[in-house]
């Protein structure tokens, strides 16, 4: 039979709860309280408490909340161009991709995610770069210059839409990277 | 409610980790030579992804995507539930972060939830612990995971709104959303009616007052429209939206799940028990 718990342990074992409850929430509350004060142009002192918390946001416990929140006025596509020491320009191709054909949308849900990560983060492009250029079979030795690009289509606004008689503007290049 | 919350999260994990093994995708994002390769993830990725980095050997990511599924299903159908919730939160986490490019909205949501299951009471009805094992169900649950998980749930709507309204969403006119509706996530930009004035006043205002009175409104009476509701609008997110939502709808629609109670599903007995008392 179990035998009942005292009132200071019970006391004591409430108040762990309640302290790692606490422990664990308000770094979500402070840090997001930063970011937003941040995001608004409020004062410095507030937007201060947005300072990384590693050991929660090791453990994804720490996140900050944007979902949807700011909306790109465009659609974009990165894409990853290589030029070979003899001239020749090879645009680089996901074979994974490719090969899931008409099932993509599926088995690489998750691909327009990755494509936004990507836009944020200019040395994760470089990597992808590379993953793509071995995937590719192509040697780096091979390879004089390394170009990635966005191509991207403007969305028009609702009077320019209802102007032109059409929802997108012309498509247009961007280089984000050379090297 | 804890058994929704363990069956939709645990088959989001399935899911998602099923298709990211058949399609060459798991070895893309994790393997040893895939977007980040092991030399360069080293110095880049926050503790968990070592599990991924501490052989050498390019199998052994495939060994932890089993294990992954091994976890994932014991979760799933209630099996030695508490540490089949440890093993799953640790490996999941592992995965997420040994990419971070592989990052998605779900994986932020599993992350509370699945750390709010660990400590959930146990065994749980639906579950092969109290159906084959025969444990018994706890005769006192506490609710202080509950209240971890819907304090997390009430963050992400609270701020979520507070992000919206501090960036782009005006409470005015909403035309956010007409520009939503022509993005190349959206899975009906022909449809016109749908970015029409007042469907935009309607789509925007309406997900601002829903989303960020959530937090404030579902500790009253109100609590099972509202999250009756919120469930509504990620069903429709999903509809409306390519697949790069529907996970991260299905894992918010399981978290919202711990908002419930067994007793708001029982049909009324007599015309009486409507009355409130």
């Amino acid at each position: 039979m179990e035998s009942p718990r005292s009132p200071l342990t019970d006391r004591i074992r409430k108040i762990a709860i309640v302290l790692a409850l606490l422990g664990l929430l308000l770094p979500v509350l402070i840090v997001n309280l930063g970011e937003k004060a941040e995001q608004a142009g409020r004062p410095k002192s507030l937007a201060k408490l947005n300072r990384p918390v590693p050991f929660l946001q090791a453990l994804l416990l720490c996140q900050q909340w944007t979902l949807f929140s700011e909306m790109s006025p465009f659609n974009f596509k990165l894409q990853y161009e290589i030029e070979l020491i003899d001239g020749q320009v090879v645009p680089l191709r996901d074979v994974d991709r490719e090969s899931a054909g008409k099932w993509e949308p599926v088995f690489f849900y998750n691909e327009p995610k990755t494509e936004l990560n990507l836009y944020a983060d200019p040395a994760a492009q470089r990597r992808y770069l590379e993953y793509l250029v071995r995937t590719n079979g192509i040697y780096a030795s091979w390879i004089a210059r390394r170009t990635i690009f966005m191509r991207y289509q403007y969305l028009l606004t609702r009077e320019q839409s209802a102007a032109e008689g059409r929802h997108y503007g012309p498509d247009m290049t961007f280089v984000l990277d050379t090297y | 409610m804890w058994d929704l919350v363990r069956i939709g999260s645990g088959f989001t994990i399935l899911l998602s980790i099923f298709l990211l093994g058949i399609s060459g995708n798991y070895e893309r994002y994790y393997g040893h030579y895939g977007m980040l390769p092991r030399p360069e993830a080293i110095d880049a990725v926050h503790w968990p992804a070592f599990l991924f980095l501490m052989k050498s050997d390019p199998a052994w990511i495939w060994r932890i995507y089993w294990a992954t599924v091994a976890a994932a299903l014991c979760l799933t159908f209630g099996l030695w539930t508490r540490i089949a919730a440890i093993a799953t939160f640790f490996l999941y986490v592992a995965t997420i972060q040994r990419n971070l490019m592989s990052y998605n909205g779900e994986a932020g949501v599993l992350g509370f939830t699945l750390a709010a299951l660990i400590f959930a009471p146990t065994p749980q009805r639906f579950s092969l612990d109290h159906l084959l094992l025969k444990k018994p169900l706890p005769d006192v649950t506490e609710s202080w995971a509950a209240r971890f998980l819907q304090l997390n749930i009430c963050l992400m709507y609270f701020f979520t709104t507070a992000g919206k309204l501090t960036a782009q969403w005006d409470i005015g006119r909403g035309e956010i959303w007409y520009n939503i509706t022509l993005c190349d996530w959206f899975r009906f930009p022909d449809a016109e009616w749908l970015r029409t004035r007042w469907m935009c006043w309607l789509v925007v205002n309406g997900s601002l007052l829903l989303e960020g009175s959530f937090a404030f409104l579902v500790w009253t009476r109100l609590r099972l429209l509202l999250v009756l509701l919120l469930m509504s609008i990620h069903v429709v997110i999903i509809i409306l939206f390519c697949n790069a939502l529907f996970f991260f709808n299905v894992a918010a629609i399981a978290a919202l799940c711990s908002f419930l109670k067994t007793t708001d599903f029982k049909w009324p007995k007599k015309l009486g028990d409507l009355t409130p008392k």
